[in-house]
C-alpha cells in the first residue's frame, strides 16, 4: 500500500496562477523522496497540499491509503519541518516537542516526558528540555523542529527546505544526520529543496519539478545518467547541452547534427532520423587532451581553468562556437587560460534527450 | 578618567565644551520645560487656596485634597470615569481583536488596505463631529432607535441620547482604531508558520488560537488596552454631547471647576488625583502581566 499518493493534482490560485499541473506521484512506505526544482516551480505548494494547508483544485491526495481531500491539517497524520523551523518562541524546547502530544494530541501525561526525552536523544540534544528556542543555534533549532515533528509518531514526514537557512558546513552534516534519523525511525519522507546536491545525496528517489509539472521521477543515478528532458539534464548536475537533429542511425548509434558540431552517440530507444534532440555531456566525461582517441573530439581554447582539489575543471570555447565544461584527468596536462586543447567524449557518454 | 579629561580647560579657553553642553542639554531642557515644569506647577497649584471671584491665595494647604475625599460627588465621578473607561476598553478589545486578526491574517492586500483606510479615516474627523453624528444616529428619529422599533425590539423608537450607552458606544467608536492598530501590529508579528505548525501538530483552529496566537499577542493586548483605557479616562467632549450630568466624567468636572467655578486649585487637585490613579493602574497592570509596556516595568528579556 502506498503511503503517499498524488493523482493528477492541480492547484490554481485565485488570480489564475496554476502552481501545480497534473502532478502524479506514488511514494512507498519508508521511502525518502525529494521534490527538487527551481524556486516557483510548485514544489512547496505540492508539499503544502500534502500537509493540508492548500486544497487541490482538482485531483486526489492520499495519505496511508486514505483520500484526504478536504481533511484539515490537524486531522492529517503528517509531521512537518518548516523552512524557518517555526518553533513556538513562548514555549521551552520540551514544551515545543510535547505540543503535538499534549495540545494537539491526547497522550497520557506520564508518557509525554519520556517521549520528549527520547526525541531529544534521537536528535542528540539530551537535556535541552528547559532551554528557550531563542537560546539555540540554527542547527540546534533545526534538530528541535525535527524532534517536534516526529514526536507524535506521524505516518509521513514533510520537510520544507529545512537546510536552506543553515550555512554550508552545517548543511552538509545535517544532510547525513537527517538521513540517519529518517532511516532509524523508518518514516516515509518527502523533502522539498532547490538544491540538487541535497536531492542527489539524500534521497531514494528524486522527483524533478519544473513549471508545476514533474519532469522526471527516478533514483538519483537514473535521473543523473538518463535525464528524461533537457531541463532535468541541465538542472541536476552540470551539463553541456547541444541542440540538434538526428541525421543518421546505424549499428545502435546515431549521428546528431548540432549547429556547431556533430556527435556520434549510443542510440536511445525510439529515436529516428529527423528527430529534434539534445545531446548532453557531463563535464566528468568531457575529457581535456584525452589519452585514447574517443568517438567525438573537438578543438578549442581554454577560457578558465579551475583547480577543484581532485581535478581541474576547464571551460573551453570551441573553435566552432559554443562553450563546454570539461575536466583534466589526474594524469592530464596542466592547462591555463588561452591554451589550445582538444576535448573528447565517448559515444556511450553522450546522452541523447528527445525534445 | 576619560570623563575628567574632558572637563579640563581646552586650548581655546573652554568654549568648545560649553557649546557641547548646550547641545547635549537640549533634550533634558525640552523635557523639563515642556513636561516636568507644567506638571510641577499643576502639583503646586493644587495646594493653593481659592478665593471666590477667581482669585488665588498663595498659601500651601491640603484643604483641596480634604474636599476631594469628603465630598462624595468627586469620588463618585472618579469611580464612574474608571468604570466607563474599563467598559470602553473591554468593548474595544472584544470588537477590535477579531477585526485586527482578520486584517493581519488575510492574504488579500486589497481587503487589508481598504479596511485599514476605513479604520484610520475615522480619526481624520474631530471628536465633536463624531459625537454629534452619534447623537443624530441615536435620537428618537435616528437610525438605530427606528431600526430597533421596526424589528420589534422596542414598541416605539426610543431615544438613546443623552444616556450611558450612547456614551459607551461613541467612546468605543472613537478609540477602536487605536486598539485595532496596536493589535494589528502585534498579531502581524506572529509568523503565519507558527499557526501552521500548531495545526500540523494536531491542534484545531481554536486550540491554535488559545495556545499560540493569544499568548504571543499578550503584549499587544496589554498595550492596546492600556492605551484605550488611558485615553478613555480623559474624554471631555463626548460626555458633554451625549451625556447628562450623571454621565459626566471627571474631565468634565475638572473643566467645570476651571471654567465655570473659576476654581483652578481644585481643578488641579482633581487632575493630580486622576493622574495618580492612572499611574497606579498602569504600574499594577504591567507588574501583573509581566509585559514591558511603554518602557515601564522591569524588562526581563535582559535576564
Amino acid at each position: 500500500m502506498s503511503e503517499i499518493l498524488l493523482d493528477d493534482v492541480e492547484k490554481v490560485y485565485p488570480g489564475g496562477v496554476r502552481a501545480v499541473k497534473d502532478a502524479s506521484l506514488v511514494v512507498e512506505d519508508g521511502e525518502f523522496v525529494t521534490i527538487v526544482g527551481p524556486s516557483g516551480c510548485g514544489k512547496t505548494t505540492t508539499l503544502r497540499t500534502l500537509a493540508g494547508f492548500e486544497q487541490p483544485t482538482s485531483g486526489t491526495v492520499g495519505l496511508g491509503g486514505i483520500d484526504v481531500n478536504g481533511v484539515p491539517p490537524n486531522e492529517r497524520d503528517t509531521g512537518m519541518v518548516f523552512q524557518d523551523f517555526a518553533l513556538f518562541p513562548h514555549l521551552t524546547v520540551g514544551e515545543n516537542i510535547a505540543f503535538g502530544l499534549t495540545v494537539g494530541g491526547d497522550w497520557p501525561e506520564d508518557a509525554v516526558d519520556d517521549r520528549v526525552a527520547e526525541m531529544l536523544e534521537l536528535v542528540e540534544l539530551p537535556g535541552f528540555e528547559d532551554r528557550m528556542p531563542e537560546q539555540l543555534s540554527g542547527g540546534q533549532q533545526q534538530r528541535i523542529a525535527l524532534a517536534r515533528a516526529l514526536a507524535p509518531e506521524p505516518e509521513v514526514l514533510l520537510l520544507d527546505e529545512p537546510l536552506a537557512s543553515l550555512d554550508k558546513q552545517l548543511r552538509e552534516s545535517m544532510q547525513v544526520e537527517l538521513r540517519r534519523i529518517q532511516e532509524q525511525v523508518g518514516i516515509t519522507t518527502i523533502l522539498v529543496t532547490h538544491n540538487q546536491t541535497e536531492a542527489l545525496t539524500m534521497s531514494d528517489r528524486i522527483a524533478v519539478m519544473n513549471d508545476g509539472r514533474f519532469e522526471q521521477v527516478g533514483t538519483p543515478t537514473a535521473v543523473y545518467n538518463q535525464p528524461a528532458t533537457q531541463f532535468v539534464a541541465d538542472f541536476i548536475g552540470t551539463a553541456n547541452l547541444f541542440d540538434g537533429e538526428v541525421v543518421g542511425a546505424a549499428d545502435g548509434r546515431v549521428t546528431v547534427d548540432c549547429a556547431d558540431v556533430e556527435f556520434v552517440a549510443t542510440a536511445p530507444a525510439g529515436v529516428a532520423v529527423g528527430d529534434a534532440v539534445t545531446v548532453v555531456t557531463r563535464p566528468e566525461h568531457t575529457v581535456v587532451e584525452p589519452p585514447d582517441s574517443p568517438t567525438n573530439s573537438f578543438e578549442g581554447e581554454v577560457s578558465v581553468s579551475r583547480f577543484l582539489g581532485d581535478h581541474h575543471e576547464c571551460h573551453v570555447t570551441l573553435d566552432t562556437g559554443g562553450d563546454v565544461v570539461g575536466v583534466v584527468g589526474p594524469d592530464g596536462p596542466s592547462v591555463s587560460g588561452g591554451d589550445r586543447v582538444s576535448l573528447g567524449v565517448a559515444a556511450e557518454d553522450c546522452l541523447v534527450v528527445v525534445e | 578618567m576619560a570623563h575628567e579629561a574632558q572637563t579640563e580647560p581646552t586650548a581655546d579657553g573652554g568654549r568648545l565644551p560649553s557649546a557641547k553642553y548646550l547641545v547635549v542639554s537640549y533634550p533634558a531642557a525640552a523635557l523639563a520645560g515642556l513636561f516636568a515644569l507644567p506638571l510641577l506647577l499643576l502639583f503646586v497649584f493644587s495646594f493653593f487656596q481659592n478665593v471666590s471671584g477667581g482669585y488665588l491665595r498663595y498659601v500651601l494647604t491640603a484643604e483641596n485634597y480634604v474636599r476631594l475625599v469628603q465630598e462624595p460627588l468627586y469620588v463618585q465621578r472618579l469611580l464612574f470615569t474608571l468604570r466607563i473607561a474599563a467598559v470602553t476598553t473591554l468593548g474595544s478589545l472584544l470588537l477590535g481583536y477579531p477585526l485586527a486578526y482578520r486584517l493581519a491574517t488575510t492574504d488579500r492586500s486589497l481587503v487589508r488596505r481598504t479596511v485599514m483606510i476605513i479604520v484610520i479615516s475615522s480619526l481624520w474627523l474631530t471628536f465633536i463631529i463624531r459625537g454629534y453624528a452619534w447623537a443624530i444616529l441615536l435620537r428618537s428619529n435616528g437610525l438605530f432607535p427606528v431600526l430597533a422599533a421596526r424589528l420589534g425590539l422596542t414598541e416605539q423608537p426610543v431615544s438613546l441620547v443623552p444616556g450611558y450607552w450612547a456614551l459607551v458606544v461613541s467612546m468605543i467608536y472613537v478609540f477602536l482604531p487605536f486598539m485595532v492598530l496596536t493589535l494589528y501590529t502585534s498579531i502581524n508579528n506572529v509568523d503565519a508558520e507558527l499557526r501552521e505548525a500548531a495545526r500540523n501538530l494536531g491542534a484545531g483552529p481554536l486550540t491554535t488560537f488559545r495556545h499560540v496566537t493569544l499568548p504571543l499577542t499578550k503584549d499587544g493586548i496589554v498595550s492596546g488596552s492600556l492605551l484605550v483605557f488611558v485615553l478613555s479616562l480623559g474624554v471631555y467632549v463626548l460626555p458633554r454631547i451625549l451625556g447628562n450630568p450623571p454621565q459626566w466624567t471627571l474631565a468634565v468636572v475638572i473643566g467645570n471647576q476651571v471654567t465655570i467655578e473659576s476654581n483652578v486649585p481644585f481643578g488641579a487637585t482633581l487632575s493630580i488625583a486622576l493622574m495618580a490613579v492612572v499611574v497606579v493602574i498602569i504600574a499594577v497592570t504591567v507588574r501583573l502581566s509581566g509585559v514591558d509596556t511603554f518602557g515601564v516595568g522591569d524588562a526581563e528579556e535582559d535576564a
